[in-house]
This record gives structure tokens, C-alpha cells and sequence, in this order.
């Protein structure tokens, strides 16, 4: 009985995150498939795309990716080190994210169509505008403020209170860890502890001043230095892209976690082919990854420092090597011990297959002289659809591979398949469909699309509808799973 | 040609199509690896040492050619010191961007004469992206308000469209304006 407790002490938040990351999966999907929707009947009004747009970019990438990166990790570090996931901490992380993803998604429904990146300053120009009200805005910063609380210290102090702080429940451990870094995906989670709240720091001081300001307890004119879009934005866009990094090599420290444990010698310890050449991959990749935000600056050549941009440049392609490293670790882990295919195997390695073709994609829109011809086009999108879609699936795999302990019971093989090939082929088809439109010069974000591309939103449809039956699948192989029969 | 968006398609694929399908076939061969217990403990480490330099020296030859090669795709009069000078003959177009719409210093430029599109926001973060007559996207500029952007560019004769790519408000897909390009005849 206690240690039927104990588990529960380990998995209760977990689960709780990852069917919160589900619900606001569909909610987000359900909003993206209304904008493809639009885009095929050209029915909408313009506004009406709009706040889709935004619901969607928001409850994807921080209700749903985020979360279940979230939980999963904790979950994951907990069972390592045999730490339980309960107490204030945990639990504050989890109502303060969820709670500000409901402000957000109140104010985008209220008509603050800012997208999820903010695009500042059009949170501010459109209130002085009159596209929405400034009581809205209010709403929207606080959530902002909130949500950057959750991300940038909560999440990474529960990360390091399980990591480096108490003491280890055996009953917890249920796979052991051997050493500080090992197994080697642990050391993934040291970017977020370690790199994103100082990045990230300014911009969460920055945002509540703001929000301070429209409450009225400052005078605007008291933060003006910050209101400039220059300034706001050179806090805004390290953190952005380092958070999107640091899910990056969280994703890259699930690989390595699952692939080992599917290898068919089974006799042995599960270990990468070089442990040490694992940890130096993601050392490297976190510091090239550090430096490569000036990416956001190439098309200001004319009053950012272009010495800047090379910086940004030459960094975003040494992330390359980092996922080289990991790319030669992985295969080179299936060719010595041999792999075993299954639902959590195939989704990592599919998933990480699409997250590397992606990456060369980035890269290029990480090269000056090409970002000059494709940056704000559907090329972009593709990279973000993309990376996203990757690390997703990536985490899905560690579901599969938790799924007795997240449901109680197997899931049903046929449908895992099912779920995993079908998304794959439906996050390829949409990248290298994206990706054409891209290179044709087409905006994105825009509705209506200003081009003729019926071809493309035919696929993009298609492609869509795809991802979408693959998810329906997910959840009715959640809902039946395949009985008690643990693999 | 590579360093043109329809080159960069082209590189994608070119990298990405043979990275995938020898992943694939390296997947498959490890998992029949892993049917074969004598196989695995047969594995030579020095040949997997060797396919690690190998694969290496791979990625750092295109990470060598793509980002050498690069800096001749950078377009011309981006990031030149030299742009501060004003070249001989060279036409200026002004481009105010607002919500939702551009004001342009002139539509009519003559072909032949250098031309500097001078660009700035008045409200928020706007771009402004140049593409030619036949459709192609030259250049874009992103237009962050109190910064003023700057090209110098040579244009041949017709029809050029700018058009906002960085989201701006709900009239972004609508923000556009054209500007001609008038050859030595006039036409």
C-alpha cells in the first residue's frame, strides 16, 4: 500500500500534465485545422483567422509541447532519482501555466491577435489602433508575465530540486542512474536549468513592468527605455530562440534516453556508443546555440552590427555539428548492440530523423544571404512546424514507453504504428510542402494567402487532415489501449 | 543559382533525401543486426571509429562549402560600409510602412541607375519584401519602428511588387504596393 503511494507520488502531476498537454493538443489542432479550413473556403473574416492563428501558435507550442515535455522530463528525472513530484513547487508550475494559457487564450478569444510570438510592439500598436481594448492587453501581458514565471523559473527550479536536492527513495528509482551526467539524457535538462533563467530573466522583468504599468502602478513613461521595439526585442528574441534550443536538447536527451533501452543485446547496461561523445554533443550544441539569436538581425543589416549577423551565422550551423555528433551516436548505438523496433523506438527514431532534416532546414535560414530571399516566407513556417512536429513525436515516443505507467495498461501495438507513420509522413509532407510555398515567395501568416497556391493548400489540407487522423488514432489508443500485458 | 530561394529548395533536397534514406537503411540493418547475436559481438569499433571521421569530415566539407560560398549570395549593397556613400546616379525610393499600407517617395524608377530603397516603420514591426516582376522575392528588409533599413539595388526594367512578411495586424495579407521600373525608353 505504501509503495503503491509512493508511485503515485511520482506519476500523479505527471499524468495530470500530459492529459493537459492532450487537451490543449486539441484545442490548439482544432484551431489549426479551422485555419486551413478558412484557407480552402476563403470564408472567413479576417479577424476570425486571425485569433485562430494565435489560439493555435500558443496552445501548441507552450499548452501542449511544452507541457509535455514538462511532465514527461519530471517524470523521467523523478523515477532516476527516485525523487517524488509533489509539493508546492510542482504544483504551482502546473496551475501557473495552465492558468496563464487560460488568460491567453481568453484575451487571443477577446481579439488580441498578437500571435504567439508577440510581435512587438503590435500588442501596444494595436490597442492605440482600437483592434483590441487595452483591458484586454492587460489580460494578455499578465498572462505573458505568468506563463514566463512557470517557464523560466518553475519549471527549471522543479527540474533542479529533483536533480540536486533531497534524498533518493528507493522504491522510486525505478531506472537507475550511474553518475552525475549519466544516462547521458539527463544531462539534456542542464540547459534548462542552467541557461534559460538567466536569458530569460530581463525579459520576465521587462514583461511585468509592462504589465505593472498598464495596471497603473508605474507611469508608462517611467519604462520607456523598454517600450522601445529595439530594446524589447534584443531581450525578447535570446530567449525565444534558447527556449526553443533548450526543447531542442531535451528532445535530443529523450533519444538518447529511449534508443539504448531498445537495443537487442539485452544482457548489457543500456548505454549510448560513447556516453562521453553524447555529453559533448549537447555541451556543444547548448553553446553554439547560445550565440545564435543574431540570426533575428539579418535583415536590419543597415542599423544592426553585421559583424553580429556573421556571429549568428556561423552558430546556427555549428548547432549542425552538435546534431552530426548525435546523429553518428544514435546509428552507431543501433549498429553495435542492434535495435528493436517498437512504438517508443520507431517514434523517437522517426521523430529524430525529421528533427535533423529540419535542422539543415534552419541552418539555411541561419545563412545571411538566403534568409535575405526566404525570411518571413512559409519557409520559416515549415522550420517551426517542423521542429515542432519533431520533438513532439520525439516525446511521444517516451510515452509509449511510459504508457503502462501514465494508463495502467499496453497500449495496442497496431495502433501505435498507426499513430507514429502517419504523423511522420504528415510532418514531412508539410514541411517540404512549406517549404515550396517559401521559396515561391509566399507571406506567411498572411489571410488571404495574396498568391495563387490552390496546389499547395490542397496538400497542406491533405496533409493536415493527416496529422489529424494520426492524433485520433492516439487518443483511441489511449482510450482502448491493448489490455494489461505489459511488453 | 544556389544561393537563390529556388537553390536553397534544391540544396535541401540534395542534403536532406540521401541523409534520410541512408538513415533509413542503417535503421534496418541494425534492427537485422539485432536478429543476429554473432554479428553483434563481431563488431569491429575501429570501423566504427572510422565511419565517425568519416561521416565528420562530411558534414564539416558542406559546412565549409554552403557557408563559404554563401558570402557571394549575400545581396549586393547589404552590410557594405560603402552604402553610406551615395553611388554615382543612384535614384533613392522612400518606403514609409504603416498599418496597413506603404507610401511610396515615387512609383517610377528608371532602369540603368543604381537604386537605394530607404525604408522605415511608423507604427510597429513591419517588413518590406521586394520581388520582381516575374515573382521572385529579391530582398527583404524587416522594418523595426525608429530603425531606418537601407539596399542598394540594380533593377531591370518592369513591374515590382512590395508586400509586408512580418505579421503586422489584421491587414497584413493586404499590405502592398507596386513601383515601376522604367526602361531606357521609357517602357
Amino acid at each position: 500500500m505504501a509503495e503503491e503511494m509512493s508511485l503515485s507520488s511520482l506519476t500523479l502531476l505527471p499524468r495530470l500534465m500530459f492529459y493537459t498537454a492532450l487537451a490543449w493538443f486539441l484545442a490548439g489542432g482544432a484551431a489549426g485545422l479551422l485555419m486551413v479550413l478558412f484557407h480552402v473556403t476563403g470564408a472567413a473574416a479576417v479577424p476570425a483567422y486571425y485569433e485562430a492563428l494565435t489560439v493555435h501558435g500558443i496552445l501548441m507550442t507552450f499548452g501542449g509541447v511544452f507541457q509535455l515535455m514538462a511532465g514527461l522530463s519530471l517524470l523521467r528525472a523523478g523515477f532516476c532519482y527516485g525523487k517524488p513530484i509533489r509539493g508546492l513547487l510542482f504544483l504551482s508550475l502546473y496551475l501557473l501555466l495552465n492558468i496563464s494559457l487560460a488568460m491567453l487564450l481568453a484575451s487571443a478569444l477577446a481579439g488580441v491577435r498578437v500571435t504567439y510570438t508577440l510581435m512587438f510592439p503590435l500588442p501596444a500598436a494595436g490597442a492605440f489602433k482600437g483592434l483590441w481594448s487595452i483591458d484586454m492587453l492587460t489580460l494578455f501581458v499578465w498572462g505573458v508575465v505568468l506563463l514566463l514565471i512557470a517557464i523560466i523559473a518553475l519549471y527549471p527550479a522543479s527540474l533542479a530540486k529533483i536533480l540536486f536536492f533531497g534524498k533518493t527513495k528507493e522504491q522510486l528509482v525505478m531506472e537507475r542512474f550511474m553518475g552525475t551526467l549519466s544516462p547521458s539524457g539527463m544531462a539534456s535538462m542542464l540547459p534548462f536549468i542552467f541557461v534559460v533563467p538567466p536569458i530569460g530573466a530581463p525579459i520576465l522583468a521587462t514583461a511585468a513592468l509592462i504589465g505593472a504599468a498598464l495596471l497603473g502602478v508605474i507611469p508608462l513613461t517611467g519604462i520607456s527605455w523598454f517600450l522601445e521595439a529595439v530594446n524589447f526585442n534584443y531581450l525578447f528574441w535570446p530567449w525565444a530562440h534558447n527556449l526553443m534550443e533548450a526543447m531542442g536538447i531535451m528532445a535530443i536527451g529523450t533519444v538518447y534516453w529511449i534508443i539504448p533501452r531498445y537495443t537487442a543485446d539485452v544482457e548489457r547496461e543500456p548505454r549510448l556508443y560513447s556516453e562521453k561523445l553524447g555529453i559533448f554533443a549537447i555541451i556543444f550544441y547548448t553553446v553554439a546555440a547560445a550565440f545564435a539569436f543574431p540570426h533575428h538581425l539579418f535583415t536590419m543589416s543597415s542599423t544592426q552590427p553585421i559583424g553580429l549577423s556573421y556571429v549568428g551565422q556561423l552558430a546556427s550551423w555549428l548547432t549542425g555539428f552538435g546534431a552530426a555528433f548525435s546523429v553518428f551516436n544514435i546509428l552507431a548505438t543501433g549498429w553495435r548492440y542492434g535495435l528493436k523496433i517498437r512504438p517508443a523506438s520507431l517514434a523517437v527514431l522517426l521523430g529524430f530523423s525529421l528533427y535533423v532534416t529540419d535542422g539543415f532546414l534552419a541552418m539555411q535560414l541561419g545563412t545571411i544571404g538566403w534568409n535575405y530571399r526566404l525570411h518571413g516566407t512559409y519557409y520559416v513556417t515549415a522550420h517551426l512546424m517542423t521542429i515542432l512536429i519533431a520533438v513532439t513525436l520525439i516525446w511521444i515516443g517516451a510515452v509509449y514507453h511510459h504508457f503502462q505507467l501514465l494508463r495502467g495498461r499496453g497500449d495496442d501495438e497496431k495502433l501505435s504504428y498507426l499513430h507514429i507513420i502517419l504523423t511522420t509522413v504528415a510532418g514531412f509532407g508539410l514541411m517540404y510542402v512549406m517549404a515550396t510555398m517559401g521559396v515561391g515567395g509566399v507571406p506567411r501568416r498572411a489571410y488571404p494567402i495574396p498568391f495563387a497556391a490552390d496546389i499547395q493548400i490542397t496538400l497542406l489540407t491533405a496533409f493536415g487532415a493527416l496529422l489529424a487522423l494520426a492524433q485520433a488514432i492516439f487518443i483511441a489508443n489511449l482510450v482502448r489501449g491493448g489490455g494489461v500485458a505489459a511488453r | 543559382m544556389w544561393g537563390s530561394s529556388l537553390g536553397a529548395l534544391l540544396i535541401l533536397l540534395y542534403v536532406t533525401s540521401p541523409f534520410l534514406v541512408v538513415f533509413f537503411l542503417l535503421v534496418f540493418l541494425s534492427v537485422r543486426r539485432g536478429r543476429q547475436a554473432e554479428k553483434l559481438l563481431n563488431t569491429s569499433k575501429k570501423r566504427l571509429a572510422v565511419a565517425e571521421v568519416l561521416w565528420l569530415m562530411l558534414v564539416a566539407s558542406i559546412w565549409t562549402a554552403v557557408n563559404v560560398s554563401s558570402l557571394s549570395w549575400i545581396p549586393a549593397g547589404v552590410g557594405d560600409p560603402a552604402l553610406a556613400v551615395p553611388a554615382a546616379g543612384e535614384q533613392v525610393l522612400e518606403v514609409e510602412a504603416f498599418m496597413w499600407g506603404y507610401n511610396l517617395s515615387t512609383t517610377t524608377l528608371e532602369a540603368g541607375r543604381p537604386v537605394r530603397v530607404v525604408a522605415w516603420s511608423t507604427d510597429t514591426l513591419h517588413s518590406t519584401g521586394i520581388y520582381s516582376p516575374d515573382g521572385e522575392l529579391l530582398v527583404t528588409l524587416m522594418l523595426m519602428p525608429g530603425m531606418r533599413e537601407q539596399v542598394l539595388l540594380t533593377l531591370e526594367p518592369g513591374v515590382y511588387t512590395l508586400r509586408c512578411l512580418e505579421f503586422c495586424g489584421d491587414g497584413h495579407a493586404f499590405m502592398s504596393a507596386v513601383f515601376t521600373v522604367a526602361g531606357a525608353g521609357g517602357g
